[in-house]
Order: structure tokens, then sequence, then C-alpha cells
């Protein structure tokens, strides 16, 4: 009788072995995104999508807790391309300069559109709590981007500077002896100083499938958000379009610098991204077996 | 006998109303008596004959036109006030003939000139001498970097007052000359531009260093007086003892420009 019991409770818990067995998979996978990017910015003026490309691998490990579904987790490196826009439409700022006369000079600065490029080579490294149940995949967790080439291009408009004489009623537009844009300051470039660091939010939801053998393929939609970075800005360092006042005596031609909205105006400057990833992964599952025969004797 | 046309035509400096022009056929050797008498708010500047005096006898031996040439009383006449900043920039001061003058104006009445040859040709002294370059219109002037060496340059501008005062119609501005490398423009002005007969005027700007012949003309071309002058700045000038308008001519190695003023009754 005891021997009896003694193979039932044999018998349960080898029959209940999918319930508690524990198998684990490996996914070695290489991909490639692309969707928008964005600086949101505190500034007064429009934040503009741009796009990113990029690629990366990532290694994910995974628990089977039941059937068809693993929760585990997924890390990764990739590097990828990204650019983000900001414009400020009918641009108009007004300032007084004294010259050397000393002569009070009331200036308008006016610009059809104001435009500047960011443009920037990031890497990217994620951390993510990943589950997968059935194909249906979530990964959600974090990820740290750090942009390591940082350029950016502007491009103004139909732009004009009226230096105003208050004293004698007379305005003067786009002298070079009172300021004007030369060509080459209507399409500049320059290194621009974005956050190096970025901690951002992540978030992959898609669907994976068999793709023969045992690998897999998959498709996620993925959202990137900024939660912390080292960007700091205390606008207002300048003016955007900054017409210095006139100080030389024999040569009167004002220095005119163009500075970048973001650099201006903005105080913050998070990176957001949302598109789609396609991966292929190498799958491997290592399970842990308990010999078992459910045989009753 | 032969007879011939005598014709009086009257003309209004500036601004021209409703003068009457005369014309008569009278036989060869007549003499006619004529006197200019100016409406109000006008000055009698001279004939066109060169003659200053208001009552004339003249003997009509041929075909003969004579123009009687008036002009506003206007005090303020010509020489309206320039601005040179760091010899880059020829500017009306629309401020002082506005607040000032009470004159209303706009940019497109403005229109700049570089004299060409002869500062002023006083053969037409209603309408801009014909020799000089138009250069635009506009409250300022400017080249593409400074003026020096660029020449001289000045103004018209096209003055609107309310209806019913005489006072408007073309005036000058102040003439600059930035004729010298190297060195700030000098304006040349005439202070006041208008006087009372046996009056005085200050010439200043000029180069101490240089000989200057300053001399007077009538608005029709004739000159009246000449005199030099070197090693000052500032020149007392006369009044020439008649009313009307007359030009200065200041003109020396450096320097030929016209500047305008008023002799009052």
């Amino acid at each position: 009788m005891q021997i009896h019991r003694l193979h039932l409770i044999l018998f349960v818990l080898c029959c209940s072995a999918p319930f508690t067995l524990r198998a684990q998979t490996h996914d070695i996978s290489f991909g490639a995104h692309a969707g928008a990017a964005f600086y949101l910015t505190d500034g007064d003026f429009r934040n503009m999508p741009g796009g990113t490309v990029g690629v990366e691998m990532a290694y994910t490990v995974r628990g089977v807790i039941a059937n068809y579904t693993a929760l585990g987790i997924k890390i990764g490196a990739g590097v990828s391309y990204a650019n983000a826009n900001h414009s400020l439409p009918n641009y108009e700022e007004k300032y007084t300069n004294i010259d050397y006369y000393p002569e009070p000079m009331d200036y308008t600065i006016v610009s059809a559109t104001y435009r500047e490029h960011q443009h920037q080579l990031q890497l990217e490294a994620p951390l993510f709590l990943s589950f997968i149940s059935h194909g249906l995949t979530i990964n959600i967790g974090g990820k740290f981007m750090m942009p390591f080439f940082q350029r950016r291009h502007i491009d103004v408009t139909d732009a004009h500077i009226t230096a105003y004489y208050p004293d004698f009623w007379v305005p003067v537009t786009d002298y070079l002896a009172t300021g004007r844009l030369e060509d080459y300051q209507y399409h500049g470039k320059e290194v621009s100083v974005m956050s190096k660091l970025n901690a951002l939010l992540a978030l992959e939801i898609g669907y994976e499938w068999h793709a023969g053998w045992q690998d897999r393929m998959g498709i996620l939609a993925y959202f990137d958000y900024g939660i912390w970075n080292n960007y700091s800005n205390n606008p207002p360092m300048h003016r955007l379009i900054d017409v210095a006042p006139i100080l030389n005596t024999e040569y009167p031609v004002p220095d005119i610098k163009v500075n970048a909205l973001t650099d201006t105006y903005a105080s913050k400057a998070n990176y957001m991204s949302v598109g789609v990833r396609f991966y292929y992964a190498f799958h491997f599952e290592q399970r842990k077996v308990y010999p078992c025969r459910c045989v009753m004797d | 006998m032969k007879r011939y046309f005598l014709s009086i035509l009257a003309l209004l400096f500036v601004w021209v109303s409703s003068a009457q022009d005369f014309t008569k056929q009278v036989a060869c050797g007549t003499w006619i008596n004529f006197t200019a008498q100016p409406f109000d708010g006008y000055v009698f500047a001279g004939w066109s004959d060169g003659s200053t005096e208001r009552a004339r006898s003249v003997e009509v031996v041929s075909d003969t036109v004579i123009t009687a040439i008036f002009h506003d009383k206007c005090g303020d006449f010509a020489d309206l006030p320039l601005v040179n900043r760091y010899d880059w920039i020829l500017m009306l001061n629309v401020k002082k003939i506005t607040t000032e003058m009470n004159y209303t104006l706009s940019p497109e009445r403005v229109h700049w000139y570089r004299v060409e040859g002869k500062p002023d040709n006083l053969e037409f002294p209603v309408e801009n001498d014909p020799e000089d370059i138009y250069l635009g219109d506009g409250y300022s002037f400017t080249l593409d970097q400074n003026m020096h060496n660029a020449g001289t340059f000045y103004a018209w501008v096209d003055l609107l007052l309310p209806e019913g005062v005489t006072c408007s119609g073309l005036w000058r501005t102040e003439v600059v000359s930035f004729v010298t490398a190297n060195t700030h423009a000098r304006e040349i002005h005439l202070s006041p531009n208008h006087t009372n007969i046996n009056g005085t005027l200050h010439l200043t700007g000029l180069n101490p260093n240089i000989l200057t012949y300053i001399r007077t003309y009538s608005v029709t071309g004739q000159m009246l007086t000449e005199t030099n002058t070197i090693g000052v700045e500032e020149y007392l000038l006369h009044a020439y003892p008649a009313s009307g308008v007359f030009e200065v001519q200041v003109l020396s190695e450096e320097d030929n420009v016209v500047l305008r003023y008023l002799v009052k009754q």
C-alpha cells in the first residue's frame, strides 16, 4: 500500500512536468529599424519630425513560464542615424543697439522661415524586460542613447535686417554698415552641441514567428522617449539673428551671428523616436528535462 | 513800320500758380515799361536777362521774350538737413524736417543725385541739373561700402504741406562731398539760409589748407560776386543786396558745391 502510494506521487510529479519543467530560450538577433525622430524642446517654435534609421543586434534570454509563453530580458547594442527639425515661421525680433557715435539704432529682424536641422549618429544600448506569448512580443525597459557625431544645418529664407535711426526717423535695410545677411549665412552648417548622453524609456510591441529551422523573425513597433539627458542651456544666451553694435570707426560693419533655434530658445531638448523594427533571431532552447517514466508498476 | 512781339512771362520758382502772361505786338523801337509784382507769398527773384530791377523799361527792336522769376517766400529754402553716418550712409533728417519744419514727405519723394561736372546747372533752377546722375529714391543713400572719393551728393525732396501753404514743391538738401580718401567728409553748410537785405550768412566747413573761391550767382546763372579765402574754416558771407534767391558756389581743389539762400524784402 505504501509502495503504491509512493508510485502515485511519482506519477503525479512526472505528469505535471509541462508545468514544472523549466526551459530557457536564447535569441541572438540582428535587426534594423526606421522611423521618425524628434527633439522635443520647450522653445517657442515648432518641433518637427525627422527620420531615423539604424542597425542593431540583441541577445534575449527568456524562461518558459507556460506553453508558448516566456519571460526574460533583452540587451543589445546598435548604431543609428537620426535627424530632427525645428522651424520658426515669420520670425520677427526687435532690439536696440548703440553705435560708437553713440547713436541708438532700433533693429527689426524678420525672416519668412527659419529652419534648423539636427543630424546625429548615435549609439544605443537597450535593456528590456522581454515577454513573448504565442508570438506576441512585448519589450519594455530603458535605453541609453549616446550621440557621437552631431551637426546642424540652419536655413533662413527672405531675411531682412532693418536699422532704424530714431533720431532722424530713417530706416536703413539690408546694408553692409547697418547689417545684412550674406549668402553663406542663409544656409549655415555647424557643429551642434545637443545632449551627449540620453536615458530613454523604451517600448516595443510586435509579433515573432518561425523562420525555418529554429530561427525566428519579428517585427516590432517601437517607441523611445527621453526621460533624462545632459543637455543644458540657459536661454536667452543671445538673439536668434544677433547684430552686434557698430564699434569700428574705420570699418563700421557689424558682426552678425545666425544662431540656432535650440541654442537661443530651448532650455530642454528630449529625444523621442517612433518606428518599426525588423529582426532575424537565431533561436536556441535549453531544456531542463527531468528523466521520468510515467509507468505504474 | 515793322512790328515785333514782346512777351512778358512770369515764372514762379518751384510752384507755378495763376501767373498772367503778357504778349503784345508793338512797333519797332517802342519803349515798354513794366514792373514785376509778386503775389502774396512770393518774392521777385529777377529777370531772365539777368536784371534784378523790378521796374523795367525795354525798347522793342526784335521779337523778345522776358521772363520774370518769382519764388516762394519760404525762409528755409533748400539746404534741407542731411546726416552723414560713418561716411557710409547719407540720411535725410526726416525727424527735423517733419517736426521742426512741419513738412510732410515720403521716401519715394526723395531723389538722390551725384554731382557730375559742374555742381549745379544754373540755367535750370527749377529742375535738377540734367548732368547730375540720378541714384535712386529713399530717405537714405548708400554705396556698397564707404563713400570716400565717391563724389558729391545731394537729394531733391518733393515736400508737402497742408493745402493753402505755398512752401512746398521740390527742395534740395545740403550738399555733401566725399572727395578725399582717408578723411571724413566735410559738410559745407550755409546758415542761416535766409536773411534780410544787408544780412550776413555763415559759410562753414571750408578746408583752411587750400584756396577756396566763393561765388554768388543769381538763379538765372549770372555771377554777381566772387571772392576767395584760405586759412579759415568759416567765412562770413554778406548777402547780395537785393531780394530773391541766390546761389553760392564753393569751389576749390576738393570742393565744388552749390548752396542757396533767400534774401527777403
